[in-house]
């Protein structure tokens, strides 16, 4: 592969123009957005992964067209695809008619199966790869849930899952040798509920599936019901991916859409706020492992650093009671300087007691001998899609911190551990040592925290404090329409990002000009790795099985969103 | 650090028993601190975080006055409220919908409701969990 060239926008925009014939082409808020054909689909994405490197399938959401009638009935796709290199974000968009059938784009990216099963369960957009099976659902749910002019209905008879099936040569027979095993939904090393169906040989796993869908909320068709301001509590409740992320990416995109300007002391605390969340995530998972292998002593050094970081999670108001923080344009209230003081002067201990949970691991033999499992090569990992830890444990060196920085980024001193093998031990080593960088980069904030202020108040919504209300009645006016309604969206496509502690995570919002978006849809790391788990896990031994699951930190409720 | 079996022997329990105070010098210290203790406090509780409550005056009477903003800014819709005739106030809450966001107290102008863990959680006896006037101001069943 040839990684030398540069190809700018412009050159981009003219050679494709000259290669896809009879397209209308566009670029607008720093995206550039491509319109084709529907059948030019395929040709199109294969040219642009193949020849302009654009090797990351980010997502594919569908909506139905806003000019909608009962016999024109128009479907929208959008691609959005992005070169590692220099992180450069495109616009691929389509319409379909309804009986029109979607190309298959698996071969190219091994996630797009799953896209196109969710693009049938919801649209009802059939598709050559003769996939149409549901993906997020039940069985008992008919009729095509996000469609605006659908409503669907419940069947209430219980039904049970036909079209679970690994393949037609693997379903058992009497005569046949192969072994099954059922791994799940409900088991003790699990701590989310999904369920693999797998074939095995001797004592190596062969061909599987996965089953999701346990716990939908259908979160994505009550966000079109609800305002932002509503979204924003919702999200802090949900708490899909780790803590606080969720409320700060919606808050960076309301605030992108509606051009809020924040200061650097907002920044800098949402930073702090992020990099607890990392931390807090990779503590878990290596807690999750020990607890597995049964390490005694680890597991009692690790107490000990839970103990002390939970200091922290309360001073900051972040434990799961806590109340929610976060709102558009800033926060409720300024962060403590008796917090920055505690922070500051304990975060050294709390380092070396994390090294000494290091020590008791990194180089013994035993737990070295325990990971050593499951090697996935960089070229694998960008072919099924991880991100993250994950992807840098197999070498390659791909974080949005670093990569396109937001917020303060750009001016903290950090480093990106890596990998050498991509194992499971690889795994434990990514997130041990981005530990250390974390409380390197909360140290440096934190040292010296910029002056500003914590809340900024926009043009659009006419926000009062609770102390002005009795000024006047106009400010009780305000204060109603701030609080029952939010703040008004203006008429935007939108995709927002932001580096999660497992992978990059983002927001994408159609909105009309109204109080509640069009569509919305949260994209996350784990539904791509599920989607490929079948081929990660493939001629791997049963017994590590367990282990490699909480190496990979999955979270099911991501996926079941 | 971690004391062996070694260490209990005769001669050296000092050191052990120090080994074993160093271990537990955090959970010693922060029992005295009581920083920890107040997200312990609740563990007893069926449900940790609070759910809520109506306020009263000294008469014993409800503050609220009926200006339904935490009706509407609530995100799980769960409250509700009514006003009759004689300007009276009369308050629903359905706790199974509640999801304790704290949303309705950060709203309320005149600090009319609050959340407040409670002593005697409504579980599987009532029906439908939607508390009426009454209960929303007392904590009993």
């Amino acid at each position: 592969m040839n990684w030398t060239f540069e190809y700018s926008k412009e050159i981009l925009v003219r050679e494709f123009n000259r290669l896809i014939e009879g397209e209308v082409l566009n670029d607008h808020e720093g995206y550039c957005t491509f319109s084709i054909k529907n059948k030019n689909l395929h040709d199109s994405l294969k040219i642009l992964k193949e020849r302009y490197q654009f090797l990351k399938l980010v997502d594919v959401i569908a909506y139905s067209s806003p000019a909608v009638t009962v016999t024109h009935d128009e479907i929208e796709l959008v691609f959005i695809l992005e070169r590692p290199v220099d992180c450069e974000i495109i616009f691929l968009k389509t319409s379909f008619e309804r009986n029109e059938q979607v190309a298959d784009f698996s071969t190219l990216w091994q996630i797009g199966d799953w896209y196109l099963r969710e693009i049938f369960e919801f649209f009802g957009l059939s598709n050559t790869a003769a996939s149409n099976r549901q993906l997020l659902t039940h069985d008992n749910v008919k009729g095509f849930l996000l469609r605006k002019n659908d409503t669907g209905e419940v069947i209430k008879a219980p039904t049970y899952r036909n079209a679970f099936k690994i393949s037609s040569a693997v379903v058992p027979s009497v005569n046949s040798t192969q072994q099954w095993f059922s791994f799940g939904p409900f088991h003790s090393s699990l701590d989310n509920q999904f369920r693999i169906l797998m074939e095995i040989k001797e004592d190596r796993i062969g061909a599987s599936e996965i089953e999701i869908g346990y716990h939908h909320l259908g979160l994505e068709k009550k966000f079109e019901e609800t305002n932002s301001h509503g979204i924003l509590h919702l999200l802090h409740r949900y708490k899909c991916l780790s803590g606080n992320t969720l409320p700060i990416l919606w808050c960076k995109t309301v605030e992108e859409i509606l051009q809020i300007p924040i200061t650097d002391r907002i920044a800098a605390i949402r930073m702090l706020y992020l990099e607890i969340d990392r931390i807090c995530e990779h503590l878990l998972t290596i807690n999750r492992m020990l607890a597995l292998t049964a390490n005694d002593v680890a597991l009692a050094y690790m107490k000990d650093v839970l103990r002390m970081f939970g200091e922290y999670m309360y001073h900051l108001g972040l434990s799961y009671a806590g109340r929610n923080p976060h709102r558009f344009g800033g926060f409720y209230q300024d962060i403590k300087r008796e917090t920055v003081v505690f922070i500051l002067q304990s975060i050294g201990k709390f380092e070396r007691k994390v090294r000494q949970l290091e020590n008791q691991l990194t180089k013994s033999i035993q737990w070295i001998d325990q990971l050593k499992t499951n090697e996935i090569t960089s070229k694998d990992a960008m072919k099924y899609g991880l991100e993250g830890p994950n992807l840098r444990a197999c070498g390659v060196k791909y974080d949005l911190r670093k990569n396109a920085p937001y917020y303060l980024y750009d001016e903290v001193e950090f480093e990106i551990p890596l990998g050498a093998y991509g194992n499971a031990y690889d795994r434990y080593y990514v997130r041990m040592h981005e530990i250390y960088e974390s409380v390197k980069i909360i140290s440096q904030i934190l040292d010296n925290i910029p002056s500003g202020q914590y809340f900024m108040q926009s043009d659009h919504s006419d926000m009062t404090e609770k102390d002005q209300l009795n000024d006047s009645e106009l400010n009780f006016k305000k204060y109603d329409d701030y609080y029952s309604n939010g703040p008004k969206l203006s008429t935007k496509e939108h995709f927002s990002r932001i580096e999660n502690a497992r992978g990059a995570t983002g927001i994408f919002i159609k909105s009309m000009g109204d109080l509640r978006p069009y569509r919305f849809k949260l994209n996350g790391p784990t539904y791509k790795l599920l989607a490929s788990f079948q081929e990660i896990i493939r001629h791997d031994n049963i017994k590590r099985l367990p282990l490699l699951l909480r190496s990979f930190d999955i979270n099911i409720h991501e996926v079941d969103r | 650090m971690i004391p062996r079996i070694g260490d209990f022997r005769k001669n050296s329990i000092g050191s052990a028993a120090y080994k074993v105070m160093k271990l537990m010098s955090t959970s010693i210290k922060t029992l005295f601190l009581g920083r920890i203790k107040s997200s312990a406090k609740n563990n007893g509780h069926p449900r940790g975080v609070g759910l809520p409550m109506l306020e009263v005056n000294q008469k014993n009477k409800i503050i609220c006055n009926g200006c339904k903003i935490c009706e509407r800014a609530c995100p799980s819709s769960c409250i509700e409220v009514k006003l009759s005739h004689h300007h009276e106030v009369k308050m629903n809450i359905d706790y199974s919908r509640c999801l304790s966001c704290f949303v309705c107290e950060q709203v309320c102008p005149i600090n009319a409701i609050t959340l407040k863990a409670r002593k005697h959680y409504l579980g599987g006896k009532d029906k439908y969990l939607v508390i009426c006037q009454e209960k929303l101001v007392h904590d009993e069943i």
